[in-house]
């Protein structure tokens, strides 16, 4: 005869399993602690995808906490300005040069903007840009909902909504 | 809670008290004590113990608590000593580190290799000079990666290069493993890499008892690599001595993608093996001569050799955490036999976790350590739960092979998560893999392992090394048969450690 406590038992595994697959996964990485700042993707097709040059500890613990392979990763390089499509399939642009800015700001398809370097002035077309190195150098993780994104920093625990630039304080 | 309350599985409880305490030390904010020094919390943490454990021991001697209170109070008692073990582990080792990165000529002997021969090795140092000095690394310990390592560079041997050194890292991520707390545990005061050629200044002498045994384990797994080639050979290092560093990775990726990346980290599969096999075959010798057979207890002189076999192994493959929680199991199931008692009991494999995590209670945040237990316990409580049902009737292979694949499920099952999170992966092939590789490891592999090396001081090796490459190449076929298979390695996100402990505590009422 199966037992109050053991059935209860079975609960409290069927409730973790639950939890662990409504667990949110984070869609990025941002490395930019004692580093230039470089961004880790995952994609919808299932590989990372790094926006600059990393070592392979760097990436393989980018790979365990978005949930996709090592194995698979490539190294985009990305010149002033390219798009990425996320897991949700949603397209965003990654801003590397400056110069960058402007193409993305007026690219269409495009929900919003990443940028590797601090922007000066916002879009015309009110697009988001966010930009997370602006006031504290350490490696983050993206969760992106949409056209927001909230950060978890290694340096603090919780999670917290990433600012959008250029702000004229840090915030 | 009723299981929980039956005597047997009461230690369980009070595992979980005590884990719970090595974590609340290591995850809790200890802002709100800066200033105050590590000693301080340490010495106050042992008197709350104390004084637990006095009000404990009254509480029994006057017979005053009912078995609940008892519990919670024995409870309390081991969360509050696993949280004083932990603190005294962190005062123990608190190396000054680097503040910022420093490029200096290091000069220092080297303590252990690992890494990958093929690809960068890993180098543990002692700092015997440094130029420009610093003080901080004046008899310090450093980890450096390097890509070449010269002839010379052995255990114990004096280098000198030239080095970019870093402070210990910081967790990276969140939710990632705090390598920090390792490195301090480890002593290191610094980690980085060497950028100039290996010079051998001066050759290994004067060894300590450690270093001696890890330049005996160094030898032969060079001799393994040596004699068998590869890529056998740097599997049969792993199996024999626990070194892995000639392996390559392509190897390596197949046995993780297949699901059999345990067997080459020595377990309580090897550990049984190797014991309890030595057991059958001493009283199966001992059996051909029945009279002396039936006047003396064989089973437990067979017990007592196997436990020495088991000794000289754990010794020899570098007492990794896995292989130590595997010879205090074997140990106490021999001490059982001795005395004629039940052995595998799921008191017995918390009491193995209790003696490693007091002994080293940092090494609850390893997978070694995770992935053991978790397989272990689940294994053990199944093969209790399994003694109260009718023996069975099949034969005797069939009833083998029935009970390797049910080991196989609950085994996966027991450390999928566990996987996920350290390794971010879920091999659904391990099952069937497992199925095949464990025999084959059980009945060809360990057994000619055994041989190969007592034939080593012989001169048989060359005889019997044949036999024990081809098994370890039939090994490496099957890694690569399910390696290749769809789904293999599916990536999987890490459940994170709340999950994890609800995960384990649902397992533990059911």
């Amino acid at each position: 005869m199966i037992k109050p406590a053991h059935l209860a038992g079975w609960g409290v595994v069927a409730l973790a399993v639950s939890l662990w697959i409504i667990k949110p996964v984070p869609d990025a990485v941002l490395f930019a602690e004692n580093r230039t700042p470089t961004l880790v993707v995952a994609s919808a097709n299932g590989h990372l995808v790094s926006y600059g040059r990393l070592s392979d500890f760097l990436m393989d613990m980018a790979a365990l906490r978005l949930g996709q392979r090592h194995a698979g990763a490539r190294h985009q390089n990305c010149d002033d300005m390219c798009h990425h499509q996320l897991r949700s399939g949603q397209l965003v642009a990654i801003v590397t040069k400056r110069r960058g800015l402007s193409a993305a700001c007026d690219d269409r398809n495009a929900a919003f903007i990443i940028s590797m370097v601090p922007p000066l002035y916002p879009c015309r077309s009110a697009k988001p840009i966010y930009y997370f190195a602006q006031s504290i150098k350490d490696n983050y993780l993206l969760f992106i909902d949409k056209n927001i994104i909230e950060i978890i920093s290694n340096n603090f625990g919780s999670g917290q909504l990433a600012c959008l630039a250029p702000q004229p304080h840090p915030c | 809670m009723a299981p929980l309350i039956i005597a047997e599985r009461r230690i369980i409880l009070f595992l979980v008290s005590f884990i719970a305490g090595i974590v609340c030390f290591h995850q809790l904010d200890h802002t709100a004590l800066q200033g105050t020094p590590l000693w301080h919390i340490t010495g106050a943490a042992f008197c709350v113990t104390f004084v637990l454990a006095i009000i404990y021991v009254w509480l029994w001697v006057r017979a005053r608590s009912g078995p609940l209170l008892g519990m919670v109070m024995f409870s309390l008692f081991c969360g509050t000593f696993g949280y004083a073990l932990a603190a005294l582990q962190y005062s123990l080792h608190q190396p000054a580190h680097l503040d910022a990165p420093f490029r200096a000529s290091v000069t220092a002997k080297i303590i252990d290799i690992d890494g990958r021969a093929s690809g960068r090795s890993r180098l543990w140092l002692e700092v015997i000079d440094t130029t420009p000095r610093h003080q901080n690394l004046s008899d310090a310990r450093l980890r450096l990666s390097s890509k070449d390592m010269p002839k010379g560079a052995v255990i114990g041997a004096v280098v000198e290069m030239r080095a970019r050194l870093f402070p210990p890292p910081r967790r990276i991520l969140p939710g990632t493993p705090d390598f920090s707390r390792n490195a301090r545990i480890a002593d290191i005061v610094a980690s980085g890499f060497v950028t100039s050629d290996i010079h051998v200044v001066a050759p290994p002498s004067q060894l300590s008892a450690a270093l001696f045994l890890d330049g005996v384990r160094a030898n032969l797994a060079a001799t393994l690599y040596r004699n068998l080639k590869m890529p056998a050979g740097g599997i049969a290092a792993a199996l024999i001595v626990g070194d892995r560093r000639f392996i390559s990775e392509p190897v390596y990726d197949l046995f993780r993608a297949s699901g059999l990346a345990h067997l080459l980290a020595i377990s309580g599969l090897h550990m049984g093996l190797l014991c309890f096999g030595c057991m059958a075959v001493l009283r199966f010798f001992a059996a051909l001569f029945p009279k002396m057979a039936s006047r003396v207890a064989v089973h437990k002189y067979a017990a007592v050799i196997a436990v020495l076999i088991g000794f000289i192994y754990v010794i020899l493959s570098g007492a990794l955490v896995s292989a130590v929680l595997a010879f205090i199991m074997a140990l106490l199931v021999i001490f059982a036999v001795l005395i004629d008692r039940r052995a595998l009991t799921i008191r017995n494999v918390a009491l193995a976790a209790f003696v490693i995590l007091a002994i080293n209670p940092i090494a609850i945040f390893g997978a070694g350590l995770q992935l053991s237990f978790a397989a272990t316990a689940v294994l053990v409580m199944a093969y209790e739960t399994s003694q109260y049902r009718p023996p069975s009737r099949r034969r005797w292979f069939i009833g083998y092979m029935i009970g390797i694949f049910a080991a196989s499920v609950l085994a996966n099952c027991a450390t999928a998560p566990f996987t996920a999170q350290h390794f971010g992966s879920f091999t659904p092939w391990g099952v069937l893999a497992n199925m095949i590789a464990i025999p084959l490891t059980g009945f060809w592999i360990m057994p000619s392992a055994l041989l190969y090396v007592m034939g080593l001081p012989f001169g048989l090796d060359s005889v019997i090394g044949p036999v024990f490459a081809s098994g370890i190449l039939v090994l490496i076929e099957i890694a690569a048969l399910f390696a290749g298979l769809p789904f293999a390695d599916t990536a999987l996100s890490p459940p994170g450690y709340p999950v994890l402990m609800l995960l384990v505590g649902g397992v533990i009422m059911s």
